[in-house]
């Protein structure tokens, strides 16, 4: 060192390079680029490894969700499916490695040959917190909420199918419906299925349902609106002992934060949904999961509400020259990280429902015509696309805007908040032709009926205004198919697809919930949901 | 500043040898950790750092020696990155930049490139170039900075000016209406507005303007009040001057050079302020690049590819270099 | 947010100053001048409120989608919309929230399910004001030595770092320091560890060259070795030490105050950054005027010791300004503290009136608002109050 003071300066030097350097070369081990996984292959990985037994209780399990969900009533909107499915469990259960409906609260439920009269049978001994008896009334007074006229329930129009329910017995309920379904066990496995004591004041279960309202394993403790959900364990459950003391939900969006969260172990369970690159590096990483096939794309607006015949996604023109105009690869390459399967079809080459399903190829030049045909009778050329204000949606909006931008069209990117989002494809008047959004919340095989319901002209979900007299009678016939007509259904509706495009569709990927290896007996259901009740934490 | 100990004559000679070493010492260790690509990149960091940090002592030293003990490197070199970040901010559509605007162009790029001759800092998720978002971005933050403070500074500090001088109710008016104002949350009702207005470059300036009024009017009452009772404005009153001539004759360009050399410190402020506004997703969209909505984006891959933060660092040179500017600034002011 | 700090100093003290006076008169005067300082803060609340609640109906949005989820059919939401009032005119519905909070009442969320807003502003204030709290103290633990110490040795080499290592702080924001704290204590323990034996062990090396410079040259060693050893003992303390820092959440107190710190450790420490700086600069500035006056060269002509000079005689009289500062910090970090609350998934105020504002809670952020607001003008009056009364000067020089 010289004899000379150290210019003070030195220190503002250094720390100004050492901002530089981190900032510009953090390159730590362990972060490669995710693999490229199957889409609908290798569904599941662990879960369902047994039953807890009194000498594996102890422990606590955190589960990381995207978003806070509003309310705990199964009947009451838009709801918290994971801490819901510990309170109340339900009657059946979609088993994602299994691909069948399961039955979990009921003991079985079966139709007759045509799909329109079915009978559940409860299992014995089955009981709310209070020890009541969890019995054919109590199923049918809950449903009736689902159904009731001004029900704000999620699944109120799919319920509403359901034209009559009888108690034959103290245990079973002969549910007579409008027309042919075969998936209806899967309503019985979404929040229709979560049966609340008749008992417990309807008013209490939104924020605070008391010990009495479910039969699950677990009871709600508290609820810190920005923080946790905590679940603690019934000590005579029953159904047997439980393992996990309690259970706390929490919700973080950043879906690199949330990841971060589960690697330092300070969450067990993980909800992956729309960045899929973060999901397959949890996946490549080893984590135990359960992945839920959807459908990347960008969806139309045909006009509902105010929108009604205004809007440019209503012209099948411009709907064809936008599918044709993105490039599959490109766009999973770019928006995904390269994970997604590039395709145009309805599920992935994978999937045990594609027999042979060929969607529409890439050809620019051919949507060169039809934005040339369609200006020629008089569009302006210019398209207003709406995406929700999540780093994920406005990738999707602005890649796919530089491939119309590509074509000749003019497009421009609207980012809204949640609320204004939701009012817009709900009611319309948001001015928008095509909206980046998940639309299509039925992963496949789930239910496949659900998911082409969502196009039918009455159907539940159908919220972009889509009409089409083909779409609506295979809906018809998808909802009365069994299962191993299914795949030759879809391709009819695939070559209705193609040519009408009620969605402009680009690639297959999924949403998953990875758990932990140590977190044993955990039984993955619906889209997004995991039930604990049985699980246990491996020391 | 104070002078160093003055050295004895015998020492001359081999102090000028000493500070081109230190120079040299400096230039080598930066190259080293440059050209090393298989050592550890902590190690790198490092030798890069320590380089950099013996380059600027041996140069600080040899600059010094000729231009005497006063000489500020810093500011000299927090100045020349001003200069050319408003260069390269105003000139960005002339420089030979590859695409790094309109992803339609850009379909055939490939993403997530790193560093290369092609794209000196890589390429993002567009497929457009980091650079030359970085230079564009550079714009949107400038601009952001200099209109909010345009903006902002212009009525905040004719409102305060003309509070100080009329006094009575139009002072408390003022004063009342700033104090609501720095009352309110300001990122709230930066999201209010950003949720009203579209987020546009206009009216970010907007919003991060009306953000900056009160602080304006507060300056510009209190050194006005300063100016006011001043003999020389008496005189003019006395004279029988119009109260416009009082203010803008008289008092304004009296309290201009403290409200200049403020506004300068806001320009700072607000740049951190649009960077912190686009990381939470309310500012300019992607893909229209600012240095907030970049590091952002690279937030969620930064881990995998590095070099998307490199918009991090034009930010902290800069809002480091109008800090160190403006306090020097108001330091020499305070000095004569 | 950056905040408008730099304002402080030339910010006047109480507006409507108290004339000197004795007896009954002061007291009447001073009961006089509180009075009016509550009827403005009142104002100034009130004019807040007025302004966001008409704000934010001007936003696009509509809580009851947000309510009902992205499921819900149009004939659900004008059922909710009906049965929340929304949709009566703006103005009755500002009047009738108004009547409300006088009366103590501020509504229900209309996110559903419906609690309460004063309960979700209970649970969420604890948080904010823990944050806010440590955050000043560790700032002031910080800053007052780094000033002191600045000050005594202005212009000298201690100085000049410390103000280039600031000037650094300044420009780092929030949302990038944050970040990087993350990186290196969450992910990068190790590496923060081996930094702190590093720093400790060159702490060490250069105390003890400097202390027997200082003995060669007769000088007291004591600086060196105070300063010295306390980088040693920082590192060697974050070597040993360290905690196990979480990526996110908040711990409260009641389970363990270990826990409780170190669940806020890193938010405090990125919001520390900024406030170090601030409360440096003013107070070394002040420092520096201080200790060229009169009585403390007197002083240290008198050969009292330099501890005395400095905390005694020029400490002291400088912490005014500090004070006033103090209070604009935490007037502005209520509202502020947004962005570390998100980064860390902290269930502060923040937090709360971010989530409400993007989905159109309007109750909630009304009363969010309202009380930030309370607080800042709140904290703001009493500091001017306060300093009218502390220091005596004011209330002559003070203008107007």
């Amino acid at each position: 060192m010289s004899a000379q003071p150290m210019s003070p300066r030195l220190l503002g030097a250094g720390l100004l390079t050492l901002a530089l350097l981190t900032a510009g070369c953090v390159s730590e081990s362990g972060a490669e680029k995710p693999e490229t996984g199957k889409i609908a292959g290798d569904l599941v990985r662990g879960g369902d490894e047994g039953e807890c037994t009194p000498d594996k209780a102890g422990g606590s399990v955190t589960i990381a969700e995207q978003n806070e969900y509003a309310t705990l009533d199964p009947a009451g909107g838009s709801f918290n499916f994971n801490p819901a499915q510990q309170i109340y469990s339900s009657l059946m259960r979609w088993n994602p490695g299994a691909s069948e409906h399961q039955p979990l609260l009921a003991e079985s439920l079966s139709a007759n040959d045509d799909h329109t009269v079915w009978t559940l049978k409860l299992r014995d001994g089955v009981k709310f917190g209070d020890g009541t008896a969890l019995d054919a009334d109590a199923v049918v007074a809950s449903i009736d909420r689902h159904r009731a006229e001004g029900s704000l329930s999620t699944w109120a129009q799919r319920a509403r199918s359901i034209t009559e329910m009888k108690t034959v017995d103290d245990r079973t309920v002969e549910f007579t419906l409008g027309a042919p379904w075969t998936e209806f066990p899967w309503l019985l496995g979404t929040g229709v299925g979560m049966i609340t004591n008749p008992k417990v004041d309807e008013k209490s279960l939104a924020a605070k349902p008391p010990a009495a309202a479910g039969a699950g394993a677990f009871v709600f403790d508290h609820w810190t609106p920005g923080n946790e959900l905590v679940v603690t364990k019934k000590s005579d459950w029953w159904n047997g002992p439980v393992c996990l003391d309690s259970i706390r939900v929490i919700a973080q969006v950043d879906s690199k934060a949330r990841k971060d969260t589960f690697d330092k172990g300070e969450a067990q369970v993980f909800l992956g949904t729309a960045d899929l690159d973060v999901s397959q590096k949890l996946i490549d990483e080893g984590a135990n999961h359960a992945k839920y096939p959807l459908r990347l794309g960008l969806t139309p607006n045909f006009g509902v509400g105010e929108d009604a015949k205004t809007t440019d996604g209503a012209n099948r023109t411009i709907r064809r020259a936008l599918q044709l105009a993105i490039d599959p690869e490109l766009m999973t390459d770019r928006v995904t990280g390269g994970v997604a399967e590039p395709v145009t079809t309805l599920v992935s080459s994978d999937s045990p429902l594609n027999d042979g399903l060929k969607g529409v190829p890439y050809d620019r030049a051919e949507a060169k015509k039809l934005v040339d045909q369609a200006k020629a009778d008089g569009w302006d050329g210019r398209l207003a696309v709406m995406a929700l204000n999540q780093p994920n949606n406005i990738a999707i909006g602005n890649q796919a805007i530089a491939q119309w931008e590509a074509i000749g069209i003019e497009a421009e990117l609207r980012t809204v908040e949640l609320s204004e989002f939701v009012k817009a494809s709900l009611m319309g008047g948001g001015g928008f032709d095509v909206l980046v959004s998940g639309g299509g919340n039925h992963p496949l095989p789930e239910c496949v009926s659900c998911d082409l319901d969502q196009y039918a002209t009455k159907g539940a979900g159908n919220r972009v205004g889509y009409s089409n007299p083909k779409i609506d009678d295979l809906a018809e016939r998808l909802n009365g198919a069994a299962p191993e007509q299914r795949p030759a259904l879809l391709k009819e509706v695939q070559a209705v697809w193609n040519e009408d495009i009620p969605r402009i569709l680009y690639g297959q990927q999924y949403y998953m919930v990875a758990w932990t290896p140590e977190l044993k007996g955990a039984k993955p259901g619906r889209l997004l949901t995991i039930d604990l009740s049985r699980a246990w934490l491996d020391k | 500043m104070t002078v160093p100990l003055a050295k004895t004559g015998g020492a001359r000679v081999p102090d000028a040898v000493w500070r081109w070493a230190i120079v040299l010492l400096g230039a080598i260790l930066v190259g080293v950790a440059l050209s090393t690509p298989m050592v550890l990149p902590v190690v790198r960091l490092l030798l890069g750092a320590l380089g950099l940090v013996f380059a600027y002592a041996g140069a600080s030293r040899l600059l010094r020696a000729r231009f005497g003990p006063d000489f500020d490197p810093g500011v000299w070199l927090a100045g020349s990155w001003l200069v050319l970040i408003v260069l390269a901010a105003a000139t960005a559509d002339l420089l030979p930049l590859p695409e790094s605007l309109d992803p339609s162009k850009a379909l055939t790029e490939p993403t997530y490139a790193a560093p290369s001759a092609a794209h000196l800092l890589g390429t993002d998720q567009y497929g457009l170039d980091v650079l030359g978002q970085i230079v564009y971005g550079a714009r949107v933050s400038l601009v952001v900075g200099l209109g909010g403070v345009l903006i902002g500074g212009t009525i905040g500090t004719l409102l305060g000016l003309t509070a100080s001088y009329l006094r009575g109710r139009v002072d408390g008016a003022v004063g009342w209406g700033t104090d609501v104002l720095l009352s309110f949350p300001p990122l709230v009702l930066l999201m209010a507005l950003a949720a009203v207005l579209e987020p546009r470059t206009r009216n970010i300036c907007l919003a991060l303007g009306i953000l900056v009024i009160p602080s304006f009017v507060r300056l510009s009452r209190a050194a006005g009040l300063k100016v006011a009772g001043q003999p020389f404005v008496l005189m003019a009153r006395a004279m029988g001057a119009t109260r416009r001539r009082i203010l803008f004759r008289e008092i304004l360009p009296n309290i201009l050079p403290s409200v200049l050399s403020y506004a300068l410190l806001v320009v700072a402020i607000l740049i951190v302020a649009e960077a912190s506004l686009s990381f939470l997703g309310l500012s300019i969209q992607r893909p229209a690049p600012t240095w907030g909505n970049m590091i952002a984006e690279a937030e969620a891959e930064f881990q995998t590819h590095p070099f998307l933060l490199a918009p991090a660092v034009p930010l902290f040179l800069t809002v480091y270099s109008i800090n160190r500017i403006g306090d020097f600034l108001r330091a020499g002011k305070e000095g004569d | 947010m950056a905040g408008q700090v730099t304002v402080a100093e030339t910010r006047p003290a109480g507006k409507s100053a108290l004339p000197a006076g004795r007896g009954r008169t002061r007291r009447a005067k001073t009961a006089r001048y509180v009075l009016s300082r509550v009827v403005r803060l009142l104002s100034i609340i009130a004019g807040v409120t007025f302004i966001s609640f008409f704000l934010l109906k001007l936003t696009p949005g509509d809580p009851v989608a947000t309510a009902l989820g992205p499921e819900a059919t149009p004939e659900q939401a004008a059922r909710l919309r009906a049965s929340l009032g929304l949709d009566r005119p703006v103005w009755e519905q500002y009047l009738d929230w108004l009547r409300g909070v006088v009366t103590g009442d501020f509504g229900s969320t209309l996110s559903q399910p419906s609690r309460p807003v004063s309960g979700e502003l209970a649970a969420r204030l604890p948080v904010t004001l823990q944050l806010i709290g440590l955050t000043v103290v560790l700032s002031l633990a910080i800053a007052i030595p780094l000033a002191v110490w600045s000050a005594h040795r202005a212009g000298r080499t201690f100085d000049r770092a410390v103000s280039s290592v600031l000037y650094g702080f300044v420009a780092m924001p929030g949302f990038v320091a944050a970040l990087l704290l993350v990186m290196l204590f969450v992910f990068h323990a190790d590496a923060v560890r081996t930094a702190g034996l590093a720093l400790a062990c060159a702490a060490l090396a250069l105390t003890l060259v400097a202390a027997f410079r200082a003995r060669r040259r007769e000088a007291s060693p004591l600086p060196a070795l105070i300063g010295g050893g306390a980088a040693v003992l920082v590192g060697g303390a974050v070597y040993a030490l360290l905690p196990e820092f979480p990526r996110q959440g908040f711990v409260p107190v009641s389970d363990g105050l270990g826990a409780n710190l170190t669940s806020v450790a890193l938010p405090v420490f990125a919001l520390t950054f900024v406030d170090i700086a601030v409360f440096t600069r003013l107070l070394r500035g002040d420092l520096i005027g201080e200790l060229a006056k009169p009585h403390v060269l007197a002083s240290r002509a008198k050969g009292m010791s330099t501890a005395h000079v400095l905390v005694r005689e020029s400490l002291r009289p400088s912490m005014f300004s500090l004070i006033t500062v103090v209070g604009l910090t935490i007037g502005q970090l209520i509202g502020g503290t947004i962005i570390v609350e998100h980064v860390f998934r902290l269930p502060g105020v923040g937090s709360l009136l971010v989530a409400s504002v993007r989905n159109g809670d309007y109750p909630v952020v009304q009363a969010a608002i309202f009380v930030i607001a309370a607080v800042y003008v709140t904290v703001n009056s009493l500091i001017d109050i306060a300093y009218t009364y502390l220091d005596p000067r004011v209330r002559q020089v003070n203008p107007v």
